[in-house]
């Protein structure tokens, strides 16, 4: 564990890039431990300090997201923009019948719990759309992933011929 | 798979002999097959307490060294999909190129669709039979 000392300056150091005051991330410490454990109902927009991680680029806050679409598509986002050292974690406890997923470049950290069955299936296509980003390469194409079922879909719709 | 330096952090291994490197507190690398079978049975044993963590990252698994060489000499780096898996106490992992992929990922969607089992489902649909489930239970436990 690093002393209160040794991480303020090494926030410092790593502050160049946005060019944020140094004293920012002292500010931001005790919202980053309770937005873990409390449940994401801070609104982010209206909180000086809880700003989105994409306007903070330096930032280490832990971020738990609402909504599903944005969790995806700000995780694609984060691992387009470096493939190298972005990863996608899922933790999963069966005595809660919790499910965690995090997705971070070790600079900036998007994080989705749920409960739910459904988000289990939804995460199902996350997990195809990161096999074939990190197998293939970050360019490659993921609307076979995301678009599978809706492509299934389609055509049993038309052929049965019915009056809609 | 030459690993320069990290040798003495991963083993790697067929299904068999992974028993001492767990033992010792190291990184098995597996094939996707037995990599999979392990997974499964992380997740049999962690149903009454404890987590299961995959994390699933782009690699080259190659050193900073060697890609940098590799660079200068312009070859070009075959990068796979890193999955890793855990249960708090031994942790096991696999590299998935572009050919397995597809195999892997629809393999490892079938061990979850079977093990996520304790997740909540949709309580609009379920609001009438779990009332009529708590009625029965009320039922048979006064009989009793």
């Amino acid at each position: 564990m690093m002393s209160f000392r040794d991480r303020f300056y090494q926030w410092d150091k790593t502050s160049v890039q946005t060019g944020s005051p140094s004293f920012l991330p002292l500010l931001h410490r005790r919202p980053n431990r309770t937005a873990g454990r409390r449940s994401s109902a801070i609104d982010q927009s209206s909180h000086p300090y809880l700003q989105s991680n994409l306007d903070r680029g330096d930032n280490i806050s832990m971020v738990y997201i609402t909504s599903w679409e944005e969790f995806v598509e700000r995780s694609v986002q984060l691992f387009r923009a470096d493939p190298e050292s972005t990863r996608y974690c899922m933790k999963y406890r069966h005595c809660d019948g919790k499910l965690v997923l995090k997705v971070t470049d070790d600079r900036q950290c998007l994080k989705f719990k749920t409960d739910q069955a459904q988000d289990a299936k939804k995460m199902e296509k996350l997990n195809n759309i990161f096999f074939t980003l990190m197998a293939r390469g970050p360019d490659a194409d993921i609307s076979e992933a995301a678009g599978k079922e809706q492509s299934e879909a389609q055509p049993t719709k038309k052929g049965r011929g019915r009056k809609q | 798979m030459p690993l320069m330096g990290l040798d003495r952090f991963v083993n790697i291994s067929g299904s068999k002999s992974i028993l001492l490197p767990l033992l010792l507190g190291r990184m098995v690398l597996l094939q996707p097959d037995p990599f999979l079978n392990e997974l499964t049975s992380m997740f049999e044993k962690s149903t009454e307490k404890g987590s299961v963590w995959v994390t699933l990252k782009r690699s080259s698994l190659k050193s900073k060294v060697q890609r940098n060489k590799m660079k200068t000499t312009g070859q070009s780096i075959e990068y796979r999909c890193l999955v890793r898996a855990t249960d708090g106490k031994k942790t096991i992992s696999t590299s998935v190129g572009m050919k397995d992929h597809q195999r892997f990922q629809s393999s490892y969607a079938t061990i979850l669709k079977a093990h996520m089992t304790t997740l909540k489902k949709r309580e609009r649909k379920d609001k009438k039979k779990a009332a009529e489930a708590e009625k029965k239970a009320a039922s048979s436990k006064k009989k009793l």
